[in-house]
């Protein structure tokens, strides 16, 4: 088991990641997702020895690594842009950490072999890591980082470099095989669909802290912040006034925001309007937007419609742009942010 | 502080063996009074513009073989193109005395055409007197240097796109004038920057014009040898030093600045798109002339060589009675002998022995200075990017400057190294450091930190990981290097000319005594000798070939 407790780093001066805290336990995948240049890389490093914090303590079983050097923590790391030795051939690159370990060339052979069957690689042993195609190098840094059979497995960015489609089928494989060692998994990506594929829990960093963390849907339905809410595209954040008479007040028209504070007469506060199961009527009224149609795309059947200066909505047909329409929103869809 | 550890050593050497003699050559090239007797002004300025007059003619001559061979490499596709390009490169990488030697074994008084010539016709003489001539010294610049022409405008032509060309011609321009108009305006840099390369190199030119054109054609590089070794007058030395220095530097520098202006980017094409084999007759003839023409210029030297150093055309000078022609080992085996009556003190097979001892000092010395330089280089500091020229700075001062100052500064208390066989491996270090610190800086820049991290998340400790990543991926570059250097110092004549003691000769001396020996032994020798050097160097050039790095530089 892998404790993180009150991790702080600066960086040039500045602070990077600071009160960093938080487990991942045998056989489950923690994912840290944010924007670049939140520290999500630099975490990893951490945790692998490449970076000493300057506050904290990185544990493992309990015990502290702060004075266990790289090489003796066992713990995987598989870099954004893989970093496979390009003067070494397929096999040698994934046999490269048995035989750190002390492994004969022959049995790290053997093992590097298994390792490359595993990830369908098993008849390019003999390859340059250098002819390989982006995928190809993938998973041959994915295999030289199962080979040692390390305690804990640290994904960077692993599918960053890749297309669209290899991109969705190699992050099902590596979920089977993550299934399959019950290996604890640090993975770092910047793409929400890819966290909420993999992640047991997600780990949300927003300016070097952690701005949620949680099981995906727990994140998904209860989004802690403005920022959570956006970043993980789920819809759009408005702000709602205490009107005269106990009523939430928007731009667009009146809410009933799903827990909202105590009615307090002036008060504003923050709500996420969420684009799904939302549909055209004729009329203004409680959680129905009513505004101009300032833009319209097609996205995932059905159309995406903004309202000017405001929240977007995923409608089934397609209004005119500067119509004026009236859209309703189930209960769920209009949710107060702490 | 550990990067203040690594400049100490090559900051050191640098300090003492260059900068140190440099500043004695500035301190008594500087003595006025001597300099301005009209007599003195008159010869420098004679030498001068000599030195200025052959070095332009041979650029000129130089643009004339290497422009179109530049096209036709960059155009064109051919049989056996790979081969010709190979050859006409060996050049370059050949020490002087053995391009002086190749054309002596073809054209001078001993060599193959003369010789042909008296037999079939029975003459008296050798008809062709070409050596001693301005001829034969043009001659052997063109053959050394066409390959820089080749290499940098030919890079260039085939990065040409050829479509502009055709928009030009789509404009209405004829092909001449699409190729005034178009094609030479985009290629004026880096033909600017070749022909200066190529001037520089004839200007600094030593053992071709010492060897082939003697004593009356004396440029700079000569002169000076000739007033420090021959007339003693030193103060006359370090001046023609001082000027020579000068002049090097300022053809440096603008050679630095067309570089610049050559490298901007020309919207580059893959270079085997302009690739095509010759059409119609008009094409079919320039190939086929240009092929010719190279081949006879680079093979016929190249080959005339090892030819001659086992094949006896002439009596030799001891020999009675009948002369046996024909091939013969008489030339190699005669170098392991040390006869009664040789200027030697030891057989000539030992001045091979020393050479390899002085190159293998050299690859030692050169690599131990290079590499913590170029370690520091490869991630260098705001101050280290100042120093960078500093280490650049001796490849500015020619090798018998280099030399002059090594006699200045180290002959006399409290140095007086001169006597030390240990000098000739310090020049010869002086003057690959510069070769060998951009050979290995590359290499180590190239390497990205995360090798490092992933060998070290691999279960590697740091020794283990610099074992397994830093060293075969610099090994390869380091072994570049070494090979440089020793190829620089079997080859380095102009230094070690100065201060090589006449009890350790090396095989450049050797090989230049036995040329100005009489006799067709000697001259035998001297073929076997440099047939030898270019064997060595030859080999030397291969391996460093197979060693390059995909996409290293050339120059």
């Amino acid at each position: 088991m892998l404790e993180l407790e009150n991790i702080h780093k600066d960086y040039e001066g500045k602070t990077l990641l600071t009160g960093i805290t938080f487990t991942v336990r045998t056989g489950e995948t923690a994912c840290l997702l944010g924007a670049s240049g939140s520290g999500k890389s630099t975490l990893l490093r951490i945790v692998a020895g490449l970076e000493t914090p300057e506050k904290g303590r990185v544990r493992w079983g309990g015990a502290d690594l702060s004075g266990v050097p790289v090489h003796r923590r066992r713990f995987g790391l598989m870099f954004q842009d893989y970093a496979l030795f390009p003067h070494l051939d397929v096999a040698e690159n994934v046999a490269f950490g048995l035989r750190m370990q002390g492994f004969s060339p022959a049995q790290a052979g053997l093992q590097a072999a298994r390792a490359l069957e595993q990830v369908n690689m098993g008849t390019f042993a003999t390859r340059r890591v250098t002819d390989l195609s982006g995928g190809e190098q993938q998973r041959v840094a994915l295999a030289r980082t199962l080979a040692p059979i390390p305690r804990l497995l640290m994904f960077d960015e692993p599918l960053g470099a890749l297309d669209r489609a290899l991109r969705e089928h190699l992050l099902g494989e590596l979920r089977d095989i993550l299934r399959q060692t019950g290996v604890p998994a640090i993975y770092v990506t910047h793409d929400q669909e890819e966290a909420f594929t993999i992640a047991d829990t997600l780990i949300l960093l927003h300016e070097g802290r952690i701005a949620q963390m949680g099981a995906p849907n727990r994140v998904f339905s209860q989004p802690a912040s403005a920022w959570v809410a956006e970043f993980l595209g789920l819809g759009t954040v408005i702000a709602a006034r205490m009107a005269a008479g106990g009523r939430w007040e928007s731009d667009w028209g009146w809410l009933r925001p799903l827990g909202a504070p105590q009615p307090d007469a002036g008060g504003v506060v923050r709500v996420l309007v969420r684009p799904g199961s939302a549909r055209q009527v004729a009329d203004a009224g409680e959680n129905i937007f009513s505004g101009e149609v300032s833009d319209v795309t097609f996205r995932n059947e059905s159309f995406r419609v903004t309202l000017a200066g405001g929240p977007y909505f995923a409608l089934p047909e397609k209004p005119a742009v500067g119509q004026r329409v009236h859209i309703a929103v189930p209960e769920t869809g209009v949710q107060c942010l702490p | 502080m550990k990067r203040a550890l690594a400049w100490l050593a090559p900051s050191l050497f640098l300090g003492l063996f260059f900068f140190y003699p440099l500043g004695r050559i500035l301190s008594l090239g500087l003595d006025l009074e001597a300099l301005v007797a009209p007599q003195t002004l008159g010869r420098i300025a004679a030498v001068l513009g000599f030195t200025l007059y052959q070095a332009a003619l041979s650029t000129a001559l130089t643009l004339l073989a290497g422009l179109p061979a530049a096209y036709l490499f960059a155009r064109f596709d051919f049989p056996g193109k790979r081969l010709l390009r190979t050859l006409t490169a060996i050049p370059f990488m050949l020490p002087t005395l053995v391009v002086a030697a190749a054309f002596n074994a073809l054209i001078g008084p001993r060599g193959w055409l003369n010789l042909a010539l008296v037999r079939l016709f029975d003459l008296p003489v050798p008809p062709l007197a070409v050596t001693g001539t301005l001829a034969v010294i043009l001659l052997a610049h063109v053959f050394y240097n066409t390959t820089i022409i080749i290499r940098i405008v030919g890079n260039a032509l085939s990065a040409f796109d050829p479509r502009l060309e055709l928009a030009a011609r789509a404009l209405g321009a004829s092909p001449r004038q699409a190729l005034w108009r178009v094609t030479l305006p985009v290629l004026r840099a880096p033909i600017l920057a070749a022909s200066l390369l190529v001037f520089l190199f004839n200007f600094t030119s030593f053992g071709v014009i010492l060897l082939l054109g003697g004593a009356q054609f004396a440029t700079l590089e000569v002169e000076i040898y000739l007033q420090a070794l021959s007339y003693f007058n030193l103060p006359l030395a370090a001046a023609l030093s001082l000027i020579q220095l000068l002049c090097t530097l300022a053809f440096s520098a603008l050679y630095s600045r067309a570089v610049r202006a050559a490298s901007v980017p020309l919207n580059p094409r893959a270079a085997a798109e302009n690739l095509r084999p010759a059409r119609g007759w008009r094409q079919k003839v320039f190939v086929a002339v240009m092929v010719v023409f190279l081949v006879s210029l680079f093979a016929l030297p190249l080959a005339s060589l090892p030819l001659r150093s086992v094949t006896r055309l002439e009596a030799d000078r001891a020999q009675q009675g009948g002369v046996s022609y024909g091939l013969t080992g008489d030339y190699y085996r005669e170098l392991f002998v040390n006869r009664r009556g040789s200027l030697f003190y030891v057989p000539p097979a030992q001045a091979l022995a020393n050479s390899l001892g002085y190159a293998g000092a050299t690859v030692a010395l050169s690599l131990l200075m290079g590499f913590p330089a170029a370690a520091a280089l490869a991630r260098p500091t705001r101050l280290e990017r100042l120093l960078d020229p500093l280490l650049m700075l001796p490849l500015g001062a020619s090798a018998v400057t280099l030399g002059l100052g090594f006699i200045l500064a180290f002959s006399r208390p409290p140095l007086n190294f001169i006597a030390s066989p240990w000098l000739v491996p310090v020049a010869h270090t002086l003057i690959a450091l510069p070769f060998v610190i951009r050979a290995l800086q590359p290499a180590l820049a190239s390497i990205p930190p995360r090798l490092r991290e992933a060998a070290r998340t691999l279960g590697a400790d740091p020794w283990q990981a610099w074992r397994a990543v830093d060293l075969p991926i610099v090994g390869r570059a380091a072994l570049s290097a070494a090979v440089f250097a020793f190829t620089v110092s079997l080859g380095e004549f102009g230094a070690t000319l100065l201060i090589a003691r006449p009890e350790y000769p090396t095989l450049t001396t050797a090989i230049y005594r036995f040329l100005s020996q009489p006799g067709g032994m000697n001259y035998g020798q001297a073929m076997a000798m440099a047939t030898l050097l270019m064997a060595l160097t030859g080999g030397g050039i291969l391996l460093i070939e197979r060693l390059r790095l995909p996409g290293a530089g050339e120059f």
